[in-house]
């Protein structure tokens, strides 16, 4: 059996691009080459399997849930480089994610949590799904298209639009905390709370405030399901409103933290992630 | 389909949300509506209501009594076994969603949602409720 190895170094991870057809025998003899890559270099912190437009047989997700199982237990990741969607849903069917991450992209591969290094990084695996979320939620409950710009990490000099009233939602999981938050403009929130209830507001009142609470819960409940389908493990959580002329959020960590900014019919926002690992 | 005279129990502790579905309901065709802000209002409104509540939409994720405690709650009551029942929430775990079918959800809607989605939830219902 023939297969390609690949170190790479940005990700910190050793790729194995798998032909099809492999046994169990022979990935169990992939499994074993890779955990000694992993004991000889300490810095590598994933392990990719690349099976390409490849199907996955049921009977490899054993030896792969041993694999995966004996990676995590070192602070390790093993992940399925899968173009097939029916690959992703059967490892998450299975329910075994937390072990094998399915992944369509190499882009995909989040920084080990207990690293601080990387945890300090504008880590695109995990903020692609709020981006994501930010698009779909838009589209979905307020018919309105937006656009991400390039997400920024947060400094005394960033240029950040005044704000008039923020979502706060606090992210927790047995590996890190942090908060989020999405911030408007009085203007750019009536746009959107005007095309999600379908009628003309004026002013932020009482009553709309708390849109601004629903609109994160919705951003970050479809964030949520697709990091925990790659094993974040993150809690539920309620969110809460803050308002007033030039409001601002301040996350609390060393690890700063990251804007993304958007635009929607000409009028900007933004959302900021803070995360830190746990002690 | 139900009755559009049905009276519809909307449970949200967010007001915006409640807007959102009573407008929803309103595309779809439906005329009465009460609302609470959380599960232990919503029980107050259930129990209270002169005329019978048809469907109970409530959100899952809210302070104080949650949309699965009001379903509990709901289902513990011979006379509302067979009430529809669906969840909204913006979480979709597989655990999530077993919980609740195990607590005997009629239906579950993942936020965002369209009118659509909302209105094929009811037709949905309405089949199960006919074949109760």
């Amino acid at each position: 059996m023939a297969y390609t190895k690949t170190a790479l170094k940005e990700q910190l991870a050793y790729k194995y691009e798998l032909p099809d057809g492999l046994s169990s025998e022979d990935l169990t003899a992939i499994s074993d080459e890779a955990l000694a890559v992993m004991k000889d270099d300490k810095d590598v912190k994933h392990i990719v399997l690349d099976i390409g437009s490849n199907t996955l047989e049921f009977k490899l997700l054993r030896p792969l849930t041993l694999l995966g199982t004996q990676l995590k237990s070192d602070g390790k990741k093993l992940c399925i480089l899968a173009d097939r969607r029916s690959v992703h849903n059967m490892i998450m069917a299975e329910g075994l994610s937390g072990v094998i991450v399915p992944i369509v992209s190499l882009n995909e591969i989040a920084p080990v949590q207990n690293d601080k290094k990387t945890a300090s990084k504008i880590d695109v695996g995990f903020i692609n799904p709020f981006i994501e979320g930010v698009i779909h939620v838009l589209k979905v409950q307020c018919n309105l298209e937006c656009q991400p710009a390039k997400p920024f990490l947060k400094s005394e000099n960033s240029d950040l639009q005044s704000a008039d009233i923020a979502g706060v939602i606090g992210i927790s999981s047995p590996h890190f905390r942090g908060s989020i938050s999405i911030c408007f403009s009085e203007s750019t929130f009536l746009l959107l709370i005007s095309r999600m209830l379908g009628e003309e507001f004026s002013e932020i009142s009482d009553e709309l405030e708390d849109g601004a609470g629903e609109l994160l819960n919705m951003i970050f409940g479809h964030a949520k399901r697709i990091l925990n389908e790659k094993g974040y493990a993150i809690d539920k959580a309620i969110p809460t409103v803050v308002r007033g002329k030039g409001v601002t959020v301040n996350h609390i960590s060393e690890q700063g933290t990251i804007v993304l900014p958007f635009k929607a019919e000409g009028s900007g926002f933004y959302m900021e992630i803070c995360t830190e690992q746990r002690n | 389909m139900f009755d559009a005279n049905t009276r519809i129990l909307v449970v949200d502790d967010m007001m915006t949300m409640r807007k959102l579905v009573v407008k929803a309901l309103r595309e779809i065709g439906f005329s009465d509506f009460i609302e609470a802000s959380d599960g232990a209002k919503a029980w107050e409104a259930l129990t209270n209501s002169e005329v019978p509540v048809g469907i109970i939409i409530s959100d899952w994720n809210m302070p104080n009594s949650t949309g699965m405690d009001l379903l509990r709650r709901v289902r513990a009551e011979s006379r509302y076994k067979d009430l529809p029942f669906i969840l909204v929430t913006a979480e979709s775990d597989a655990a999530q969603v077993t919980e609740a079918v195990k607590a005997g959800v009629t239906g579950y809607i993942v936020k965002p949602f369209t009118v659509d989605t909302l209105r094929e939830k009811l037709e949905s219902a309405h089949k199960r409720k006919l074949a109760a």
